[in-house]
């Protein structure tokens, strides 16, 4: 072998030694640069951006596949609002699943309308005039309004609760959370503002309950039996979304018609005796 | 001239390689993290999450798994709107505080797998995570005590303690409350957070705020950490000379435990061996074929099913110390998951008789998934079915013989056993 083709091989190898240098080099140059790329990405698309993981992941794996988009997004939705810890703040995807609030009966024996309310949701306030009318024709003398263990507190049906007993003026007040205060107002006239009324009250009673208590007694319409209430005293408006379901969001914090705050402050009976004991007082009083 | 082509032409070639070579580096990097060469699948099975062991500081968060990032479809993103319109609208009106977007993100993601309804679909998050990873691993830094939240009061409260372990040489006791770490109150915080506290490098020491019914006062207990393994095995000779393995859960190191235990049985000549699964939620898919496998000399183990049809077989490999000895297993409604999967295995292929109460149930696949900040994904991926195409799934594994436990049973009657021990001893002739 000649010098010359031996210089050659070296030089060769060399050569070739510097090309796969210089391709190993470029082949992690590329890899870095993706991965720099996706980590600047993930970055960059705030802490939401785990969401679309999880979105994606299920989406290509879960067995048997994933239910639709809009379940799922619904899905979401809801544990988004559960992280509010309000029970009262929901999204109602179809409304014919709600079950009724008002139950309403006679009592005959003393001729006292009783209506209960179980919570002052989005159907409750055309419950109640339902109730009411049954009401007008089997005159009854006096109501009962057990609110004990109400929650929620759907403005507009709070408002028509109070309308049915009182005769126009101040319903209750709300203050929104940017300070801003609206007044609700009751129409002249309406169906029991005549009747004397027993309001039974509990410990958990939240919400809209509070103020309409609070209301009715300032203005001289009822007599309230039970314990001193939780001072939830917050209220949910309904936003329609656009695709036809609702959201019930809590907006405000309740103020009577008095202007006494209900929030965190709660309303005391005047008759203070156990809740399980309330409606029997009640009766005795509206005997006398 | 003709040079200078020359060197263009190499030049161009130069180029081109370097060129493809980035490329080649881009792409691979984009491949990974589209999740085609994932470390392999491991699959955690375990139906309600072992309890968690107490021990290590905040476990470094794991580096994160590179992900597939699955393009968003515009009809997905179109629908997802919905979610920032009611979101807008809580930004806007909401009474009262709104959580961080970080709890608002994973309270979403729950919320999303609940409509999967799915139990075992899971979003783990990374405190959790960490946690929950080490533990698989089998080994820990802690003070080696078994923990549970005690609903009522929000502390944690000890269910057991290791035998040996840093708790019990420091006089910590079942039923004992914890309601302060290093002075921390764990009061309103999450289990794994407390046990994020309690855990830390092994010779550091932690001190405790103990309540225990019968002491008047909290008292203080300090506890020097150690690196712990979670002790899953327990075996022993029998006076009978049947030789007893009981697995309390498929960690990392459930397959080499078992096969120790086994060997030193086999040492002894037992008459046979009682496999007890009971109350054995679980754990890592390859544990639970590497134990079935110590069984077995060949044949399926375990067949895997996609909703599209297709499968995977486990194969049983031979070679191995337990393919010959009389074998009992016992189950119960406690044993779930990699537990059915052993048992069921074993039943189909007439390898073991299986004694106690029908299984679980649990026959589902969860593949794991770190997500980008360390939070863990589980998602059902297939289901199991056993070498005779049985499902598990919803059904569990009835036993040979069905032996349930009474309910008037005293603290060392184990009639299940008792079962297990008089089979072996009837079928080996004595």
């Amino acid at each position: 072998m000649s010098v010359k083709s031996a210089k050659s091989i070296v030089v060769g190898a060399a050569l070739f030694v510097a090309l796969a240098v210089v391709l190993c080099g470029s082949f992690a140059a590329g890899f870095e640069f993706q991965r720099q790329r996706r980590a600047h990405q993930t970055a960059e698309a705030g802490p939401f951006s785990v969401f679309w993981e999880a979105w994606g992941l299920v989406e290509r794996y879960f067995y048997g596949g994933p239910p639709s988009p809009q379940a799922r997004t619904y899905g979401a939705i809801r544990g988004a609002l559960a992280s509010l810890n309000d029970p009262y703040t929901t999204i109602i995807t179809d409304t014919a699943a709600l079950s009724p609030t008002v139950t309403a009966r006679t009592i005959l024996t003393a001729n006292v309308g009783y209506i209960a309310i179980a919570e002052l949701g989005p159907r409750t306030g055309a419950e109640f005039q339902a109730a009411v009318e049954e009401f007008a024709a089997a005159p009854v003398k006096a109501v009962i309004l057990d609110l004990r263990g109400t929650g929620g507190g759907y403005l507009t049906a709070t408002q028509t609760i109070l309308d049915s007993f009182l005769d126009g003026g101040t319903a209750f007040y709300a203050v929104y959370r940017d300070g801003r205060e609206q007044m609700f107002t009751c129409e002249p006239g309406g169906a029991m503002t005549a009747l004397p009324v027993a309001v039974l009250l509990s410990e958990d009673t939240g919400g809209g309950a509070e103020a309409v208590a609070g209301t009715l007694r300032e203005r001289g319409r009822a007599t309230l039996v039970g314990a001193a209430t939780a001072g939830d005293g917050t209220a949910q408006a309904a936003y329609r979304l656009s695709d036809g379901s609702t959201l019930y969001l809590t907006v405000a914090a309740l103020l009577t018609s008095a202007h006494h705050a209900v929030h965190n402050v709660g309303v005391t009976p005047d008759v203070a005796v156990k809740s399980d004991d309330a409606l029997a007082t009640a009766l005795d009083i509206l005997k006398e | 001239m003709r040079n200078a082509v020359r060197f263009t032409l190499a030049a161009l070639v130069l180029l081109v390689l370097i060129v493809g070579a980035f490329c080649a580096g881009f792409g691979t990097a984009y491949l990974l993290a589209e999740n085609y060469l994932l470390p392999s699948p491991r699959v955690t099975v375990s139906p309600t999450t072992p309890p968690p062991t107490v021990a290590t500081e905040t476990a470094p968060a794991p580096t994160a798994t590179p992900l597939p990032t699955v393009p968003l479809s515009e009809e997905d993103q179109e629908t997802f709107q919905l979610f920032w319109e009611v979101w807008g609208l809580v930004q806007q009106y909401f009474y009262g505080d709104l959580p961080d977007m970080q709890q608002v993100t994973y309270a979403a993601i729950h919320g999303m797998l609940n409509s999967l309804d799915d139990p075992y679909t899971a979003f783990i998050e990374p405190q959790a995570a960490a946690i929950i990873a080490e533990d698989a691993t089998g080994e820990f830094q802690g003070i080696g005590a078994y923990v549970e939240m005690d609903e009522e009061s929000g502390k944690v409260i000890i269910t057991g303690v290791f035998e040996g372990g840093p708790a019990e040489k420091a006089g910590l006791q079942e039923g004992d409350l914890i309601s302060e770490v290093d002075g921390v109150s764990i009061v309103g915080k999450t289990l794994y957070e407390a046990i994020g506290l309690i855990r830390g490098p092994a010779g550091t020491s932690v001190t405790l705020l103990v309540e225990r019914e019968g002491v008047d006062e909290p008292f203080e207990v300090t506890v020097v950490r150690a690196k712990l393994e979670i002790p899953i095995v327990e075996y022993k000779m029998l006076d009978d000379g049947v030789g007893y393995i009981s697995l309390r859960e498929f960690s990392a190191t459930a397959e080499k435990n078992v096969r120790e235990a086994l060997e030193d049985l086999l040492s002894q000549e037992p008459v046979g061996i009682v496999l007890d699964l009971r109350q054995n939620p679980g754990g890592w898919l390859d544990q639970a074929i590497g134990v079935a496998d110590l069984f077995l000399d060949d044949g399926t183990i375990l067949i895997e099913r996609w909703s599209d049809g297709q499968e995977k077989r486990y194969e049983a490999h031979p070679g191995d110390v337990g393919e010959e000895v009389p074998l009992v297993v016992l189950v119960n409604g406690g044993s779930a998951s990699a537990s059915e999967i052993v048992a069921g295995a074993l039943q189909d292929r007439e390898r073991a008789t299986l004694i106690g109460e029908t299984t679980f149930g649990k026959g589902s696949v969860q593949r794991p998934f770190t997500l980008g900040d360390g939070s863990e994904l589980r998602v059902t991926i297939a289901r199991w079915f056993t070498p005779n195409d049985r499902a598990i799934h919803g059904r569990g594994i009835t036993p040979d013989i069905v032996v349930p436990w009474p309910e008037d049973a005293g603290p060392d009657e184990d009639p299940q056993l008792d079962r297990a021990v008089e089979y072996l001893l009837i079928a080996s002739g004595q």
